[in-house]
């Protein structure tokens, strides 16, 4: 068994809201409502959702990038709000963020070289123009670039290429987990799949523990081991990949995967349409929270919200379907 | 094959639509021949730049007021000429015998409009009813693609509607006027795959009711194969791959094609490496001169960078410009 390197308690993260008559009345959205979850070392997570679930808000709290409401996060066994300001620092060296929006998340006034070498200066890894150089080209060719590149700037490339400028920047401080949200949506089929390519081979290269956030269920399941369901702030079923595939539980798994468009003319799936779209998280449904949209919708449903339920070892869902009477 | 002439509803011809820039003239479209049948919906499929939208903006003569400009070619849209006319008619072609649906709902459509002044606006305008008639037709054709509380949503604003809704709002304009061909650009692109499922069935269904013509362009092709039954495949303003839609996913003939098939990740299909192809997409100021694809290309040789390939025609229908495509014939390269 590999040890567990992130995990989460009960992870909350609302966002307040001002309503009422004169601003008075301070509602929550809900991003984020009790997240509990385990990544192990080595290993690809894969979190699919779709818009408004809160996959980028749990993105960002791991990443310490945004203050939580509660709960807690552990990595490698350090709890992440008992640490002080420098040994925070030391482990933001471990967690590393690649973003969705390769054209925004690059500062256009910088060439590539100040772009990868800045986390290598502010963490103290370089040492003099050359050692930094040397390891930047070092960097650019980990993913795909070239040495000559470094003296660039972002508007010269790709879409793809900005991606893998990227990654280089998130891998110069030798992170352990790299948090990835939506790295392949803004690209077309035939980069994405070079640069889902490129995760997988630099993952056992330097050994990293991905949490892959993503939209896309099929490009999810490509990359990850395991699979996260989230819905409305919470997950509600997690389970190996291949398990997710043959055997989904939650109705709204059910749904997701049946929605998804095979590109195959040959087969024509039988459809579940779920109706309507998802409720807003300011004012999320009672009970399960998926009731609303549910095809299999109990009584017990609108009331009571469903506890963990353990299938096996790697699978376990949240809904009423699966609790014993 | 040959079709019979009746049975073409659009036809596009030659088409060539270049930009002119200040940094030079860039070939969007270059050189495009589609042609969609009655009661059919064609697929185009390409990444970025491919210039599917500037062929579908071309059709519906939306270029006015850009850089762009069709400088070669011709249009035909039930055997009547639709590049070389009248402004004026033109105007009564837009939203009448030819309707778009856009990607992106929410900037399609006017914020400060209540949902049945905009719906109604195309009837007034092309069968010049009264306000009334006009808004009754519209809760008619909202209840007809089964969108509830027909009767309280046309006096609410996009604002208060989910992004799924206003792809319907727009699906429900661009019917109003029974056009002939619809043009979907990228229609679910923006939205979430449960909504998405929801606006294919409803698009699968109208077919059915309508009879409309679809031309519908989309970078996925998993919605290609879902609701499309010809596939137009686009590289670099060209069309490179035609043919129905079980041909060419069972056995596509351009190995642009056949890559990006490979390229995209199947649901259960567990695959350590996805094939992928490699570079990208050249810039359109400098294309390569023989076939555009050469640079990216795992099977080309010799004779792919001299020239340019035509198109070489498969019994079942299936066209491809690809030179391997001549050697299959037995034809010398």
């Amino acid at each position: 068994m590999s040890k567990v390197l992130l995990r989460t308690e009960n992870l909350k993260k609302y966002y307040p809201t001002k309503s009422g008559v004169l601003g008075t009345k301070t509602e929550y959205v809900k991003s984020v409502d009790g997240v509990s979850f385990e990544v192990k070392e080595g290993e690809v997570f894969g979190i699919v959702g779709e818009s408004g679930c809160g996959k980028s808000t749990l993105g960002k709290l791991i990443c310490n990038l945004i203050d939580k409401t509660d709960g807690v996060i552990t990595i490698k066994d350090k709890n992440l709000s008992k640490l002080s300001k420098k040994e925070m620092r030391d482990v933001r060296k471990d967690i590393q963020m690649v973003f969705q929006d390769p054209y925004a998340s690059l500062n256009p006034r910088m060439s590539v070289r100040d772009i990868i070498a800045e986390p290598l200066i502010i963490h103290n890894l370089a040492h003099g123009k050359e050692e930094i150089d040397k390891r930047v080209i070092e960097l650019l060719r980990h993913v795909g670039l070239d040495g000559y590149h470094a003296q660039r700037y972002p508007h010269e490339f790709s879409g793809g290429q900005r991606q893998r400028i990227g990654i280089a920047r998130a891998l110069a401080v030798k992170p352990k987990l790299i948090i990835a949200d939506e790295p392949v949506s803004a690209l077309d089929v035939s980069i994405q799949s070079q640069v889902l390519n490129l995760m997988n081979e630099l993952k056992n290269k330097l050994n990293l523990t991905y949490v892959f956030i993503a939209h896309d269920l099929s490009v999810v399941e490509h990359i990850s081991d395991r699979i996260g369901v989230m819905y409305l702030g919470n997950f509600v079923e997690v389970a190996d990949k291949y398990e997710m595939y043959k055997n989904p539980l939650h109705p709204y798994t059910q749904a997701l995967l049946s929605a998804i468009p095979i590109p195959d003319p040959t087969i024509k799936k039988e459809r579940i349409i779920l109706e309507g779209s998802i409720p807003s998280a300011l004012n999320p449904p009672s009970g399960c929270k998926f009731h609303t949209r549910c095809r299999h919708a109990m009584d017990i449903c609108k009331v009571e919200e469903p506890i963990k339920k353990q299938i096996s070892d790697s699978h376990y869902v949240f809904c009423h379907l699966y609790n014993d009477k | 094959m040959q079709e019979k002439e009746s049975d073409i509803l659009l036809d596009i011809k030659n088409l060539h639509t270049y930009f002119f820039t200040d940094n030079g003239v860039v070939k969007s479209v270059d050189g495009v021949d589609i042609t969609l049948k009655k009661g059919s919906t064609l697929g185009i499929v390409g990444e970025s730049g491919s210039g599917k939208s500037v062929t579908a903006l071309s059709v519906m003569n939306l270029l006015t007021g850009t850089k762009g400009k069709i400088v070669e070619g011709n249009i035909h849209l039930d055997g009547k000429d639709i590049v070389n006319i009248s402004e004026e008619e033109k105007r009564k072609l837009r939203g009448g015998d030819i309707a778009m649906i856009f990607q992106e709902p929410m900037t399609s459509l006017n914020p400060v409009l209540k949902i049945g002044d905009q719906i109604s606006e195309a009837i007034i305008e092309h069968f010049k009813t009264s306000k009334k008639e006009a808004l009754d037709k519209t809760i008619e054709i909202l209840k007809k693609i089964s969108i509830p509380r027909a009767e309280k949503i046309v006096n609410e604003y996009p604002f208060q509607l989910s992004g799924g809704m206003r792809q319907r709002i727009m699906i429900a304009m661009a019917l109003v006027c029974n056009p002939k061909v619809l043009i979907a650009d990228e229609p679910t692109t923006a939205l979430d795959v449960t909504i998405q499922a929801q606006i294919l069935e409803l698009m699968n269904e109208l077919k059915k009711i309508v009879g409309t013509s679809v031309l519908f362009i989309t970078h996925d092709l998993g919605v290609i194969a879902e609701i499309c039954d010809e596939v137009v495949v686009m590289y670099c303003g060209r069309v490179v791959e035609s043919g129905d839609v079980l041909s060419i996913f069972k056995k596509p003939r351009h190995p642009y094609t056949e890559g990006l098939l490979k390229s995209i990740p199947k649901l259960g299909e567990h695959v350590e490496i996805l094939e992928s192809i490699p570079g990208n997409v050249p810039n359109p100021k400098y294309m390569p001169k023989g076939c555009k694809f050469e640079p990216r290309c795992s099977k080309s040789f010799d004779k792919c960078r001299e020239e340019e390939p035509p198109f070489f025609t498969y019994s079942n229908g299936q066209k491809s410009r690809c030179w391997l495509c001549k050697k299959e014939y037995g034809g010398e390269v």
